[in-house]
């Protein structure tokens, strides 16, 4: 037998053609429905609405995110301004202090 | 503005028991096809059928359209016949086997169609499933990937040396 590809694919769509299901197929399926374990779940809950509350849930935590990123920001500068201005007044003091210590040692 | 499909899809889903029939008379070849093609056995391809479709009814409110419906059902279907492969509950069909069960005899298929079908069984799993979906669905290499969860090359890959080996044995047996 001197067999091609095109050969094999066409006995490949013969032999893999769909069938016809058992007679009775349907209604079998039907009466397994009867069987609590197989109810459907009805949710209230559609994909469409499951999605639109994914995306409300991502955005308000990417909200979150931001303030919670600013206000941690914020606290920062504060922090940075504290320190600057207590490093002032220590220069102020070791600046009388040194004046001080000057006019005692003069005396 | 929602087709026939999506309506009797949407009643379906809302419970309707005659909906939900039309449903299984328009999939019920194509959900039974894969199942008998992969496993070669009409009691267990008929009990992975009903399974999906128990599977769908529990479901149904997932599924967004009719094209859905239909790539969900060859999805579930794979998936189901694959799990059974793996549980090693199907029965082995040996070639003489293979020849007495393959199909209905059919009067364009003379002695290659028979071939073919034995030489099917022996494939590995993932490559007899591929070329299901490619001569039994008529689906692109792409379309397959989708199905099955396997990047494109695979399916190429599989789809080719499934072929290759169906040549190979065949050519040996002419």
């Amino acid at each position: 037998m001197n067999i091609t590809d095109k050969n094999i694919e066409e006995a490949l769509q013969r032999t893999l053609a769909r069938t016809s299901a058992p007679e009775g197929f349907a209604d079998r399926v039907l009466a397994r429905i009867g069987d609590p374990q197989s109810q459907p779940q009805r949710s209230w809950l559609s994909a469409s609405a499951l999605r639109r509350i994914a995306a409300a849930i991502l955005f308000t935590a990417a909200l979150g995110g931001l303030t919670a990123h600013q206000i941690a920001e914020h606290r920062r500068a504060e922090g940075e301004l504290a320190r600057r201005e207590v490093m002032t007044a220590l220069h102020i003091a070791s600046a009388k202090m040194r004046v001080a210590q000057r006019a005692v040692a003069r005396d | 503005m929602f087709g026939s499909g999506d309506q009797t899809l949407q009643r379906a889903a809302g419970g309707d028991h005659e909906s939900f029939a039309t449903l299984i008379h328009e999939h019920q070849d194509m959900v039974f096809s894969i199942a008998w093609h992969f496993l070669h056995d009409r009691g267990r391809a008929e009990e992975i059928a009903q399974e999906v479709f128990l599977q769908l009814y529990r479901t149904l409110g997932e599924i967004e359209s009719p094209a859905h419906l239909t790539f969900w059902l060859r999805r579930v279907t794979s998936n189901r016949c694959i799990d059974e492969s793996r549980r090693g509950r199907w029965r082995i069909v040996t070639l003489d086997e293979a020849t007495d069960v393959a199909h209905d005899a059919d009067a364009t298929d003379p002695l290659l169609k028979r071939k073919v079908g034995q030489m099917l069984q022996r494939l590995p799993a993932q490559q007899r499933l591929a070329l299901t979906m490619r001569y039994q669905e008529g689906l692109e290499p792409s379309e397959i990937g989708a199905v099955l969860g396997m990047p494109l090359n695979t399916v190429k890959s599989h789809l080719r040396r499934g072929l290759a080996a169906l040549r190979e044995w065949l050519g040996a047996t002419s």
